[in-house]
């Protein structure tokens, strides 16, 4: 009996693709119903976008369908649920089953060299439960008053009874539970994956950035995505059955809940949140670069302990998310602190993967420059950062507009181009086809300038005074001049949704009449590139065994010997190993 | 800071409002008028801004903050340039007929050049937005003291859904008395004078926002946040909610006077006069003051 | 050759039973990390707790009705007791003393089931005494926290019903004990989470 017995490919069309153990399938299903909520989530976005530029005008097309009572204009009581379940539907079911439901399932199998993951029934079931949390939040929708309306935040008193009553923001905050199961479920499948099933000879320090992104994220999502199930259930508590851990009372006679309360719980997740999705897109851009640079990961240990690094500081800097809450000065000062210690491990990171490009052989493929993009969008993400994690300077800032630039170039424009980075990269070997390079270059620069002018355009009105979640912002006269500006945003915006149709007829012109792509259409190292493309349902005749790291590339003896760039983990190669310095390999491999 | 419910601290004293005098000197008429002049003036629209700068910054210390964001803003444009060339050069020089050179940065020379760039940007540009913020909070923004002493102007702020209320001692210098001015979405400041201000909330949690003083705290429920500033122009300028609080959070919007000391005194002993006259003891909602937190 | 016949000696007889101890781990490992987010699951549960305590001056509140902490006491030796018998139910499956094993488990799901009926009890007393969840912190806290455990041990509950019934049905043995210890290791981890909760909660 092997450890990793070889399952034959199911018959039935239900076993094969609705309820399958298989990673492959389950990662294609958590793709569809990503792009799908990516796709409800941007409509979302383009309405509040719409609003900014012209408010209380008609929307075009949406209005006629959905907004007649109100003759197509967006009314006050609306403005907040658009975003509010914007920002939650990117967030947990947008970007969270992309990269960390799609390709984590997909990649981490493959890349460790493994059959299926170690739990390939609770993968299943983590699925269904995310499927669930889907409806659920597609039913919010039609209660009495409504869908969830207390910012994707949720603080309370303002997400209680007091200030959104009506079943449609408790379904979204059990929403919320259910789908924090679904990624529980999912993320001890991936930690205990990584650490069992590697294949023989792959070390930690030989495993793909993807996979250590993805693995590093898991740990975050299964020790802090419980916190805010706790913070979820106990406002369901105070909504549902009266209790007051969130209702100010009177404290001298003891009886009093604290709504700041809600925030410590709210940010020992949310912080960490933020973490949990970009990590991966770290992973997959430090992998990609290197690939298409052809050129080994400058400083692979570099860049693992500086992911490692930035997850362990995630975890002890969300208080500087409550700056105006009057936190305790002392308590403020180690917070911010703690923050700014952030920007080393994230120089590091940025130093590698730029000695990476220089004096490699680039090749400007899709996800070469789809990687390109995130590195740039990141970067002014995480420059804009630092502003808000002083005080005094997050006095002026904070619950700004610029707050929501910052925020959108880490979480929102570096993820999305990662997650596009990741789907140019691997779609040939989940279906087999090439993408069209042309279409795809067209996607890139469409998402890339516009999602760059729409996030520029919210940090320039921030910087001017502008604060978010305002259904009419030129209320007030400082703000007036800034509607030239915000209409601008707004049309980058609307472009940015048109240039997404490129990666539409892309996505399904190649999945049907796309050029076949062969096993490795990348000639990259990673062991997925060893096998066909699709994989067959074991994935591995036999489990591949690994001699180096994943980015041996341009090494002079293998191009000598071998006539070739690129080294395949499973190819051994006298003298490369991961270990030995420059130097004494490059003497050894000549 | 502390925190302590306003809610448990002692109510008012009943019945002071029986003892005010009903005739005052004829120093009340002056005032009236000037009072009237200034009224007029409150309800004038605030001046708009224009290009994409920082808003016109009317306080004391706001330039603090100003500098240290652009100080900053100008390090991370460099090194945001930097980054982009660097970028650039290396798709420009290094494209697909270059040949990639083998080299994976593990040697300790690399690993020192990487750490010493890393650790000179964080003590550079880090080190001194760190440095400069705990000075400014020590010197200034939450050096609550300043707005302590007999010549500062001391207000109660309270939200609630979508106002702002504010509450003034009376000519008896205690809150929660007959004659404390209360006044709606309409504070008024003296300039060149310290203001400390005291925010709650009845509902749900509102964020005060000063944009052209450079001053912002959450108003809590069950929680009492402090700040202070200065102005140093006068005019009129807004008061923006900046926590969501509700569909008509975007409304949220009052106007803070900045008058010259002499016209806000003249201003505040008639107001205060007013409010004693218009006490109603049995209206209880409008009692929600409290004793001003000592620091 | 002498290391490599050394290594013969350690390995366990057959490959199989290799295999078995590495699955075995590797499910060990899974339950792990379930139970770290419970544990941190449980650990925000407490964090909110101490934070509404820091805050009231007073604590109990003025006006909370007295109770008897008898009950809860009850239950911490109940759930205890529940442990203990579940563990020598394991050590007896190691052995395959199928009976003693079965007769284990089925006490263990009597006592989960009067821990749960205590509870209930314990909240029904709370109640008539003018307690209630939407009576100020002290209430939210006592209930919600208790609650929260409850749905725990109900869990639990069912996978021993749902264990006692194989094992009368003699499913286990050595080679698939790995389910019964993993759910052995779940009920310790409610256990340990009520005697904490015993500690803040009804003695400090």
């Amino acid at each position: 009996m092997d450890l990793q017995p070889i399952h034959h490919e199911p018959t039935t069309f239900v076993k094969k693709y609705l309820f399958t153990t298989d990673h492959k399938v389950i990662a294609k299903q958590f793709l569809w119903a990503g792009l799908l909520f990516l796709l409800w989530g941007g409509l979302l976005a383009m309405m509040i976008r719409w609003q900014w530029a012209y408010p209380g005008e008609k929307v075009p097309v949406i209005g006629d369908l959905f907004l007649k009572e109100s003759g197509g204009a967006i009314t006050p009581d609306l403005y907040p649920k658009l975003f509010t379940n914007h920002g939650l539907i990117m967030i947990f079911w947008a970007i969270t089953p992309m990269l960390i439901g799609a390709f984590g399932n997909y990649c981490i199998p493959l890349m460790i060299g493994a059959r299926d993951m170690a739990f390939p029934l609770l993968n299943m079931l983590s699925f269904w439960v995310f499927v669930l949390s889907q409806i659920m939040v597609g039913a919010s929708f039609f209660f009495d008053n409504g869908a969830a309306a207390a910012a994707w935040i949720s603080y309370p008193p303002m997400s209680g009874n007091i200030g959104t009553p009506g079943h449609g923001q408790t379904m979204m905050m059990a929403a919320i539970f259910v789908t924090g199961v679904a990624t529980i479920m999912g993320g001890i499948n991936y930690v205990t994956t990584v650490i069992r099933f590697r294949a023989p000879g792959m070390t930690w320090m030989r495993l793909p950035l993807t996979v250590w992104g993805l693995w590093l994220t898991s740990v975050l999502n299964v020790l802090f995505v419980p916190v805010l199930g706790s913070a979820g259930l106990l406002l369901i508590l105070d909504r549902m059955f009266g209790t007051q851990f969130f209702v100010a009372g009177a404290n001298a006679t003891g009886t009093g809940g604290d709504p700041i309360l809600f925030q410590h719980l709210f940010w020992i997740f949310g912080h960490p949140e933020v973490y949990i999705l970009i990590l991966p897109a770290w992973g997959i851009v430090g992998d990609v670069i290197s690939f298409f640079s052809r050129k080994p990961a400058y400083w692979y240990k570099g860049t693992v302990i500086a992911l490692i690094a930035v997850t362990v500081l995630s975890a002890v800097v969300y208080g500087h998310h409550m700056f105006m809450t009057g936190i305790n000065p002392l308590l403020g000062q180690s917070f911010m602190i703690l923050t700014l210690v952030i920007s080393i491990p994230a120089e590091v990171l940025f130093l590698n993967w730029l000695h990476t490009m220089w004096k490699g052989s680039i090749r400007l493929t899709v996800p070469m420059i789809f990687a390109l993009g995130t590195v740039f969008v990141f970067g002014l993400g995480g420059l804009t950062g630092i502003f808000l994690g002083t005080i005094s300077t997050d006095i002026y800032l904070h619950d700004t507009m610029y707050v929501v630039g910052h925020f959108h170039y880490t979480m929102a424009a570096a993820t999305f181009l990662g997650t596009f980075c990741a789907i140019y990269f691997w779609f040939p070997k989940m279906f087999g086809r090439k993408m069209n390079p042309m279409l795809g270059k067209l996607h890139f620069w469409f998402s890339f300038i516009f999602i760059t002018l729409v996030f520029g355009g919210q940090l320039v009105v921030g910087y001017a005074g502008q604060p978010r979640w305002f259904f009419d912002p030129y209320q007030y006269t400082f703000l007036q001049h800034l509607q030239d500006a915000n209409i601008k945003t707004s049309w980058a915006a609307f472009a940015l949704l048109f240039g997404q149709v490129f990666f539409v007829i892309n996505f399904f012109k190649s999945m049907f009449a796309g050029e076949e792509a062969g096993d490795n259409p990348w000639e990259v190292g990673t062991l997925e590139w060893t096998i066909p493309s699709p994989p067959p349902v074991h994935n591995f005749d036999p489990i591949p065994t690994v001699y180096h790291g994943p980015h041996e590339y341009a090494h002079p003896g293998v191009l000598e010997k071998m006539g070739k760039d690129w080294l395949g983990q499973d190819e051994a190669f006298d003298g490369i190993e991961l270990s030995a310095s420059t130097d004494e390999k490059v003497a050894q491999g000549a | 800071m502390k925190n302590v419910s306003w809610r448990n601290l002692p109510t008012y004293q009943k019945g002071e409002h029986l003892k005010m005098k009903w005739c005052k000197s004829i120093q009340n008429l002056v005032a009236f008028f000037s009072v009237s002049l200034v009224s007029a003036l409150a309800y004038a629209q605030p001046q708009p801004e224009s290009g994409y700068n920082l808003p016109r910054d009317v306080s004391l210390d706001g330039h603090r903050i100003d500098w240290l964001i652009n100080i900053t803003m100008v390090f991370c444009i460099i090194l945001f340039v930097i980054m982009c060339i660097w970028m650039l050069w290396a798709i420009f020089l290094h494209g697909k007929n270059h040949k990639a050179d083998y080299d994976t940065g593990d040697s300790k020379h690399h690993i020192l050049i990487a750490c010493t760039i890393s650790a000179l940007i964080f003590f550079v540009v880090d080190g001194n937005l760190f440095y400069n913020s705990v000075v400014d909070l020590n010197e200034a923004f939450w050096n609550f003291e300043k707005a302590e002493g007999p010549d500062a102007v001391q207000i109660e702020v309270n939200g609630r859904q979508w106002v702002w209320d504010a509450r003034y001692k009376g000519a008896d210098g205690k809150f929660n008395t007959a004659d404390d001015i209360v006044t709606r979405n309409d504070i008024r400041v003296p300039i060149n004078t310290p203001i400390g201000m005291q925010l709650t909330s009845v509902d749900v949690i509102h964020s005060f926002f000063l944009p052209n003083l450079r001053v912002k705290s959450d108003a809590i429920p069950g929680d009492v946040n402090r700040i202070w500033f200065q102005a140093t122009d006068t005019g009129d300028f807004e008061i923006v909610c900046v926590q969501h609080c509700g569909a008509a959070h975007y409304k949220m919007r009052g106007i803070l006077t900045i008058m010259p000391e002499n016209e806000y005194k003249a201003w505040h002993d008639e107001a205060s006069r007013r409010a004693k006259l218009a006490f109603d003891p049995e209206d209880k909602s409008a009692q929600w003051g409290w004793a001003w937190e000592e620091l | 050759m002498s290391t490599m016949a050394a290594k013969m000696i350690e390995m366990p007889p057959n490959v199989a039973a290799q295999n078995r101890a590495r699955r075995e781990w590797t499910a060990m490992l899974g339950m792990i990390f379930l139970l770290a987010a419970w544990a941190m699951m449980f650990a925000a549960l407490f964090f909110s707790y101490a934070i509404v305590r820091v805050r009231s001056n007073v604590w109990p509140p003025v006006n909370a009705p007295e109770f008897s902490i008898m009950l809860p006491a009850i239950n911490s030796f109940v759930i205890a007791l529940s442990s203990l018998v579940l563990h020598r139910g394991v050590s007896h499956l190691r052995k395959e003393k199928l009976a003693a094993f079965r007769n284990a488990f089925m006490l263990g799901s009597v006592f989960a089931a009067l821990f749960l009926g205590l509870q209930w009890h314990f909240w029904s007393a709370l109640m008539a005494s003018g307690l209630t969840p939407d009576s100020g912190s002290y209430g939210s806290i006592i209930f919600g926290l208790t609650w929260v455990h409850a749905a725990h041990v109900l869990i639990g509950f069912f996978a021993l019903i749902v264990l006692s019934i194989q094992a009368w049905r003699q499913v286990y043995r050595l080679e698939n004990s790995i389910t019964v210890r993993l759910w052995t290791m779940y009920w310790h981890f409610v256990g340990i989470v009520w005697l904490l909760m015993f500690v803040t909660i009804f003695i400090m």
